[in-house]
């Protein structure tokens, strides 16, 4: 079943686009991140599902039912805002009961229902407590409960957790999905913060300038961004411009200039002397000791370069290498038990084929 | 402040000392403060205080006698009760009258999104800057028998006699909203743009309308500024003398007017002291209230 549908939804500001064309339908206990640089209209797209805006063009439907003329308060979704908004003058309890009052729902089931809702968003007993006297999670687990307690048709999250510190937001991350999966409620979350769409999400809707650019699950727009703005704007990656040599069978390869030829897997619409740019993942590079690795010297995908920047940050390590046609490429490096490697030390950068995406650099598409 | 010990300069050295002195220091920064408050207030606050346990004598004269007789008059003769009681219902009715003439624009300009907020918020203080003498003529030319409200009134045969709008206790209130306005306006603006309108939001995807999302939220949290703009507007109102003396006919008489007469005109001090000094003690009493239901601490954090 579609829980949400938008139609070629667009959304002005006078002369401004904010929203360009968009469409989606989203199934029942689906989640979906819009993901997106600030600015993307990602946010926007939310507060028209929400009821706050109303689109310029197209229409939007929630369980079949078309609800553009709908005002917020008749729509049934519950959305968590991003600097939580409880009210301040409401103790906690009065805050999670609130929408209910508004379901004319008797008396002794408002207390039940805030009371598991409590117990749901691990925080019972401070149904007595203003807001102002509770922590930034508690406060945000209270703003979930008082969104889900009254059974809406739809979660709407704008930037839940960007205002909770780094650890507290991964830990809140865990509870959100695991909430949201016991209760199998349809969500749409939106955030600019990549690993939280990647660890949250059954979809990854990724905007940019009003327009979406690419859906799919965390695994695909991974793996197999479909431009050059994905690429880049989700993971830690490296880019070279190069020109295609020859294209032989799935393979293509691509010269580097300075005599440099790399490897890339991907056939498409490409042809011999073509403009490309590859990005290469910055994990997925192994970084080696020049020194030790005489057998790789001469063969494919093997760069060769010097280290000119180390960033040292416990789990992992940031090496950025100059190679020799002096391109910039960014390695992360798992310490496991290795000694790090030095500033200025030479090394020699082995690289898969399958890493390596290629974009042609006219149509930014990927090939 | 030890570097300081043993430095050739004689001058630097007294006012070293001097500086170093806390309670001099402590002096320094209260001292014109606290001259003021003893000679502009405490001082001709003990003097009326004076004369109002003392008797009127023969042409004016004052007979320093210690007696309760002004209090006693005061509290026994009807008609100071009444317009005790006049003054506070007129200020009450100027109070909420103000406040919902307040609130419109308050809310108005909080919320706009012109960036002219400035000049908006310029706009209500102009009235302030004509004479209240001016503003208040203004009224009777407005709603006198010959004023422009009935002349108009009779030329379209709404009415076919001059309504009574002068001289009577509306005219009195009007006069006075319109002269407290701005100090309803500036506190209410300062809550309401502080007032964080996701709230309201939020209240509305919850199931609440516009008019319920106001009555629950951006009502409940525009109190403190209500509250300051109302004391101000009160305490302002219950004190006013010149609109009500303009404006206001026979029967509606304010305790200002009372004591004002009884200076300049019967030129009985000690009896105009009593009733001062009973003004004063009805406003303590009220803050006092004020402060135990509502919290000035809170309002003064604003």
């Amino acid at each position: 079943m579609i829980d949400l549908e938008l139609k070629n939804v667009t959304k002005r500001f006078g002369a401004f686009t904010a929203v360009k064309d968009f469409s989606i339908a989203v199934e029942a206990g689906e989640f979906v991140s819009f993901l997106g640089p600030s600015g993307c209209g990602k946010t926007t797209t939310l507060r028209m599902i929400a009821g706050f805006l109303e689109p310029t063009e197209g229409e939007i439907f929630i369980q079949g039912q078309k609800v553009n003329d709908l005002p917020p308060y008749h729509r049934d979704s519950g959305m968590v805002f991003q600097n939580y908004a409880l009210f301040p003058h409401m103790t906690v309890f009065d805050n999670i009961a609130f929408g209910l009052r508004y379901r004319k729902v008797p008396k002794n089931e408002i207390k039940d229902r805030v009371m598991q809702m409590l117990q749901l968003v691990q925080l019972p007993g401070l149904e007595g407590r203003r807001p102002a006297q509770l922590s930034g999670g508690q406060q945000q687990r209270i703003a979930l409960a008082r969104a889900l307690v009254i059974k809406p048709k739809l979660l709407l999250f704008d930037e839940p957790l960007s205002n909770l510190d780094a650890k507290l937001r991964e830990q809140l991350r865990v509870e959100l999905r695991q909430i949201q999966q016991e209760v199998g409620i349809t969500s749409i979350f939106v955030t600019h913060d990549q690993e939280e769409a990647l660890s949250l999400s059954d979809r990854i809707v990724v905007m940019n300038a009003g327009e979406m650019i690419q859906s799919g699950t965390p695994y695909e727009i991974y793996e197999k961004p479909q431009s050059l703005f994905v690429g880049e704007f989700i993971g830690q990656s490296s880019f070279i411009d190069g020109r295609v040599a020859a294209v032989q069978g799935t393979e293509t390869l691509v010269e580097l200039g300075n005599g440099l030829t790399m490897g890339v897997s991907g056939v498409g619409a490409i042809a011999k002397g073509d403009k490309v740019k590859i990005l290469i993942r910055a994990e997925r590079i192994s970084v080696m000791q020049d020194s030790a690795q005489k057998h790789l010297e001469g063969r494919l995908n093997v760069l060769k370069g010097v280290i000119t920047d180390v960033s040292y940050l416990g789990s992992n390590i940031y090496y950025y290498v100059r190679i020799e046609n002096n391109a910039q490429f960014l390695v992360i490096d798992q310490m496991g038990e290795k000694s790090p490697l030095k500033k200025n030390d030479a090394v020699c950068l082995e690289i898969g084929f399958k890493s390596c995406l290629c974009f042609t650099s006219k149509t930014k598409g990927r090939v | 402040m030890a570097p300081s010990r043993g430095t050739p300069h004689a001058m630097g050295g007294v006012i070293e000392r001097i500086s170093s002195n806390p309670r001099f220091v402590l002096g320094l920064q209260l001292g014109p403060l606290l001259f003021w408050i003893v000679f502009f207030l405490f001082i001709p606050l003990l003097l009326i205080v004076f004369y109002s346990f003392c008797l009127r004598g023969l042409g004016g004269t004052i007979e320093y006698t210690f007696s309760l007789k002004n209090y006693i008059h005061f509290f026994t003769t009807p008609i100071y009760r009444k317009i005790l009681v006049k003054s506070i219902v007129i200020a009450i009715e100027v109070t909420l009258g103000t406040l919902l003439v307040a609130y419109i624009p308050a809310y108005f300009i909080a919320t706009t999104k012109t960036k002219n907020r400035l000049l908006l918020l310029i706009l209500m203080i102009v009235p302030f800057w004509t004479s209240l003498l001016i503003r208040n003529y203004s009224w009777i030319l407005i709603l006198g028998r010959e004023g422009i409200i009935n002349v108009y009134l009779m030329k379209w045969g709404i009415i076919s006699q001059p309504l009574e709008l002068l001289y009577t206790e509306f005219a009195v209130v009007l006069g006075l909203v319109h002269w407290v306005l701005p100090f309803m306006v500036f506190p209410l603006f300062s809550t309401i743009d502080n007032i964080d309108f996701n709230l309201v939001d939020a209240a509305k995807n919850l199931g609440a309308n516009d008019l319920q999302a106001f009555w629950r939220v951006t009502l409940p949290l525009s109190m403190p500024g209500i509250a300051a703009g109302c004391l101000l507007v009160f305490i302002l109102t219950v004190g006013s003398f010149v609109t009500p003396s303009l404006l206001g006919g026979p029967e509606d008489l304010m305790i200002t007017m009372v004591i004002t007469q009884r200076f300049l005109t019967l030129f009985d001090w000690p009896f105009g002291s009593a009733a001062s000094i009973i003004y004063l003690m009805l406003m303590i009493l009220f803050i006092l209230v004020y402060d135990r239901f509502i919290g000035l601490k809170r309002i003064l954090k604003m």
